[in-house]
């Protein structure tokens, strides 16, 4: 009986409203029931269910425009994906393995320095790479724009 | 003419000439011989997305196929420019469910142009973009702790290296 987010259908973006369902069902009866008179009142009165109505649409209306566009291409084969990050410059690939510990995971092992390599190709007249940095370290210093010591984003110095 | 016959079980009737661009299905012609009246399968390929495909194998035929052994040798040394010409960005302006479709279609079907520039198409977007900017367009969930994400700013090194 006990039904976790996973097996039902409900998208975990729904937030708030998944997990107090899966909380519910996880709990064993006697706390159960003393969960539904306690919260599941208030949870279905029509108040609440207004306003995460409310939610859901302001949900809608952030993920219009741009955001996740580009979600499907997370599920590419790798053979895609490496054909994509070959047109990219190093800073990309930089700031991609900044976004999320995969992307990171991925970009950062020395195994997969081609990917850096042929992107370092993309750059014009850029002098190779010197023999004591690697690869993401040098597109840190000769690309990103950050001050190096303090971290800043606006150089003041 | 040759017959396609899409997923969803639609087919096409297209000239050799235009459906040859596709690698796969001009070496199955080359191996089955020209007289055979049978349709070509294609399972991995639907109706909608074979017609858009079709369509720029119809523009672009007449044009030369990359050699298959040359563009190796080529690539490494050339700087890869992300220029779509004009026909085909307008060509590969769709939404992204038809971008991924087509890219993979392309992929599949061996069409290298074609892949070409889907991926270019993908790479433009991400080209100059902030991490939090790749992460809305991907719709990627930011795992990194506030502190985590300060620090990754400073670790260049190999994972192994650290």
């Amino acid at each position: 009986m006990v039904k976790t987010r996973k097996s039902s259908n409900t998208t975990p973006k729904v937030g708030t409203v998944v997990d107090h369902e899966a909380f519910v069902l996880s709990s064993d009866d006697s706390e159960l029931d003393n969960f539904k008179t306690k919260y599941i009142a208030s949870y279905h009165s029509p108040k609440l269910e207004e306003s995460s109505g409310n939610f859901a649409q302001n949900k809608l209306k952030i993920r219009r425009g741009n955001k996740g566009i580009l979600e499907n291409m997370l599920k590419l084969p790798l053979d895609i994906v490496l054909e994509i990050y070959s047109y990219l410059k190093p800073l990309d690939l930089l700031r991609l393995s900044r976004t999320s510990k995969d992307f990171r995971a991925f970009l950062m092992t020395r195994s997969n320095a081609i990917v850096w390599c042929t992107a370092r190709s993309n750059v014009p007249s850029l002098p190779s790479l010197p023999s004591d940095l690697s690869e993401p370290q040098y597109a840190n210093l000769a690309f990103d724009s950050y001050c190096h010591v303090c971290m800043s984003s606006h150089s003041l110095h | 003419m040759i017959v396609v016959k899409t997923s969803d079980n639609e087919t096409f009737t297209v000239d050799r000439e235009v459906v040859e661009r596709s690698v796969l299905i001009k070496n199955m012609l080359d191996d089955i011989g020209e007289n055979s009246e049978q349709a070509i399968p294609l399972p991995n390929v639907n109706s909608s997305v074979l017609k858009k495909v079709l369509e720029y194998c119809e523009h672009h035929r007449g044009e030369p196929l990359p050699a298959a052994d040359a563009d190796t040798s080529q690539e490494d040394t050339r700087k890869r420019s992300t220029d779509i010409s004009e026909w085909d960005q307008k060509f590969i302006t769709v939404d992204q469910e038809m971008l991924f479709e087509i890219i993979l279609a392309a992929n599949y079907l061996d069409i290298k142009s074609l892949l070409d520039v889907g991926c270019k198409t993908v790479a433009n977007m991400i080209k100059g973009k902030t991490p939090e900017e790749i992460r809305k367009l991907f719709n990627i969930v930011n795992d990194f702790t506030p502190e985590e994400e300060a620090q990754i700013k400073k670790e260049n090194e190999w994972a192994e290296d650290r």
